[in-house]
């Protein structure tokens, strides 16, 4: 009787052996995101002290390595492209019929005037691969039992950021914040999670916002309108002859 | 003191011939000084007319801190307002709207940045000249909607002709990226290579679909009734438009060209300098030599009585007169010749291939008269003329009467 009651306490013990590390945590939330696929509708709403803009896009992921981004709304820029195969990036712009490759060393530019960079929207860096993970600490933020991750770039990573504090779920690894900060330690940019809600089927952000830190009265949110995860996507969508071909969309 | 003037007008004449060369070399002085600054000034004003008629116009006005940046969030909100609010003023000859931008301009394998502006084509028409300098092609009508018009230096880089496709990138006024294709329809040359490679016009709806600017423009350009006006027109608008709208005159907009005004003036103040120095020598040598002449005169005159002062006086106001005559004859001749040149003007075509400083610089100079230098000349030479005399004048009241009178020497 002893044996099987040891043999029990040490099994439920053993539980905390098999917790989750801060890779695996960070991945787990990547992966929520993301799925294997995805595909859906995003808004992405621009404010400045100068203008408001909004914008409606498609957005089709593939693994890591793939993504395609058409906006559709408003009018003066519909049809512009974006398409990231492998580590190549490459915008293009109807109004002028050309496809102008984005060099890495634009990759930190920002994406149509928004807070978000390029690297941001299609995900050039990944944070799971390219950085060492570490709990800091658990915190409460916005309600939600959360981890403080500490994420450091890898020697010889393609990373422009000195480091990223990356706030998670404990429940479900849903990814409440992100904080950027460059090589010197200062804090650029905060992503935060606003709003969370059901989404394809998983619980997602689905209104997210970036702020830039010094442009106080700028800021861009991201709202998903629609999300399907691992639906089959054609290779041939993530092609230079899609970006320029503009089909019927809604 | 009439007495004075008598005597000391006079002894001017007691040895005419000295007395004629001092004013002579008085009035050739002046009237030398008064036709080089007209000379400088017509350069001035006509280098001043020809550069600001390429692109620049005489005044622009903007947003508060435009022209530092050309920032596309700086445009003005309300330029038809604007133009009503100032329409009334006389001075103005012309003004149109314009849109001024940087862009990135694009074609074949090419990409490199311009300034773009918008221009309505008539207006700009009678306050700018480059439309009259095309090589290839013509300048923008008001018709040519996707028409795009680049310098000579510009479509040498980027290997353009009449009908090349360009591609137009910018940061529109809405947040977006402008983007736009645009047709050659003709190449300027100015001969100003800050300008031919970099400035490409549009017409003004244009530039305004592609910044986002429907009603809206970046500047008001004007161009002034008389050059002399546009200090005062300037000063008169910035009262008018008040904080938040800058007005700002060619100065501002071509700083080089006031620094090439400024360094004409400052040779003609070097020659200026030169001449009243060799008038005031000339001058100290004829009274010093009438006073060292006179020392018995001067010694039988303080013996009856007259103090050191007033013979001190008395040689100065010798001076005084030569100089008034002087300076008389000098300004009246200086006026007729400068304006005789100033109308026929004066021809350096021959000289100016070698001396070419830049392009369109003026071949024929017409001097102008302007009556403030003039009087201001006037009053300075006169005033060195006084000055070169002081020295002689105190030397003469030193004399002692009784070594005077008895050897005709000073001490």
């Amino acid at each position: 009787m002893k044996r099987i009651a040891i043999f029990l306490l040490l099994l439920f013990s053993l539980d905390s052996v098999f917790a989750l590390t801060a890779y695996e945590m960070v991945k787990k939330s990547e992966n929520l995101v993301r799925g294997n696929t995805n595909q859906g509708i995003l808004e992405m709403t621009i404010t400045t002290p100068y203008f408001t803009r909004t914008l409606k896009m498609h957005i089709w992921n593939k693994g890591l390595k793939k993504t395609f981004v058409r906006i559709f709304s408003p009018a003066k820029e519909a049809g512009i492209g974006s398409l990231k195969m492998g580590d190549e990036m490459w915008n293009y712009l109807p109004a002028i019929e050309k496809i102008i490759k984005i060099p890495p060393s634009m990759m930190m530019s920002a994406w149509m005037g928004s807070d978000f960079s390029n690297d941001d929207v299609v995900k050039e860096s990944s944070i799971v691969e390219d950085y060492n993970h570490r709990i800091l600490t658990e915190e409460r933020l916005s309600g939600y039992d959360a981890y403080k991750i500490e994420c450091i770039p890898k020697e010889n990573a393609p990373v422009v950021w000195g480091k990223i504090y990356f706030w998670l779920r404990k429940s479900d690894h849903l990814p409440l914040k992100q904080e950027y900060y460059d090589e010197k330690g200062k804090l650029i940019k905060v992503l935060e999670s606003i709003e969370v809600g059901s989404m394809g089927g998983r619980v997602i952000p689905i209104l997210s916002e970036m702020r830039t830190i010094g442009k106080e009265n700028s800021k861009t949110t991201l709202r998903v309108r629609e999300m399907s995860f691992d639906v089959s996507i054609a290779d041939s969508v993530f092609t230079l002859r899609h970006l320029q071909t503009l089909r019927a969309k809604e | 003191m009439k007495t004075f003037i008598k005597i000391a007008w006079r002894n001017i004449f007691r040895n005419w011939r000295r007395s004629f060369f001092a004013i002579l070399a008085i009035a050739t002085g002046l009237g030398a000084l008064i036709f080089v600054w007209a000379f400088v000034d017509g350069t001035n004003q006509q280098e001043v007319s020809t550069y600001t008629s390429f692109l620049s116009g005489h005044i622009q006005i903007h947003k508060t801190g435009f022209q530092r940046e050309l920032s596309v969030f700086r445009a003005l909100d309300n330029p038809s307002a604007i133009l009503s609010e100032i329409a009334h003023q006389e001075n103005i000859e012309e003004f149109s709207e314009r849109i001024e931008q940087r862009v990135l301009l694009s074609f074949a394998d090419k990409t490199s940045g311009a300034i773009l502006m918008g221009v309505d084509p008539e207006k700009e028409s009678k306050i700018t000249t480059l439309w009259k300098m095309m090589e290839h092609g013509r300048f923008l009508g008001p018709a040519d909607q996707s028409g795009i018009v680049v310098g000579k230096d510009l479509a040498e880089r980027f290997n353009l002709s009449l009908g090349s496709e360009v591609s137009v990138l910018a940061q529109a006024a809405d947040g977006s990226l402008g983007a736009a294709k645009f047709k050659v329809i003709g190449i300027y040359h100015s001969g100003i290579d800050t300008i031919d490679r970099v400035y490409v016009f549009v017409t003004l709806p244009a530039a305004q679909d592609l910044f986002a600017l429907w009603g809206r423009a970046t500047g008001i350009v004007i161009k002034a009734k008389k050059i002399e006006s546009v200090t005062n027109l300037q000063s008169s608008l910035s009262k008018e438009l008040g904080q938040g709208i800058e007005v700002l005159d060619w100065r501002k907009i071509i700083p080089e060209l006031e620094t090439s005004v400024i360094l004409h003036e400052v040779e003609a103040t070097i020659i200026l300098a030169i001449v009243f120095l060799i008038v005031a020598i000339g001058i100290l040598n004829t009274v010093l030599m009438s006073v060292v002449e006179r020392v018995r005169e001067f010694g039988i005159m303080m013996a009856l009585g007259t103090a050191n002062l007033q013979i001190t006086m008395l040689v100065v106001m010798e001076a005084f007169l030569l100089g008034t005559v002087g300076v008389i004859l000098g300004g009246v001749g200086g006026l007729i010749v400068t304006s005789i040149l100033g109308k026929r003007g004066i021809d350096l075509t021959s000289y100016m291939e070698f001396l070419q400083a830049s392009p369109r610089t003026p071949d024929i100079i017409y001097p102008i008269l302007r009556l403030d230098r003039i009087i201001l000349l006037a009053g300075l030479v006169l005033m060195v003329t006084i000055f070169a005399s002081i020295y002689p004048a105190v030397k003469a009241a030193r004399y002692q009467p009784v070594v005077a009178i008895r050897t005709g020497e000073t001490v």
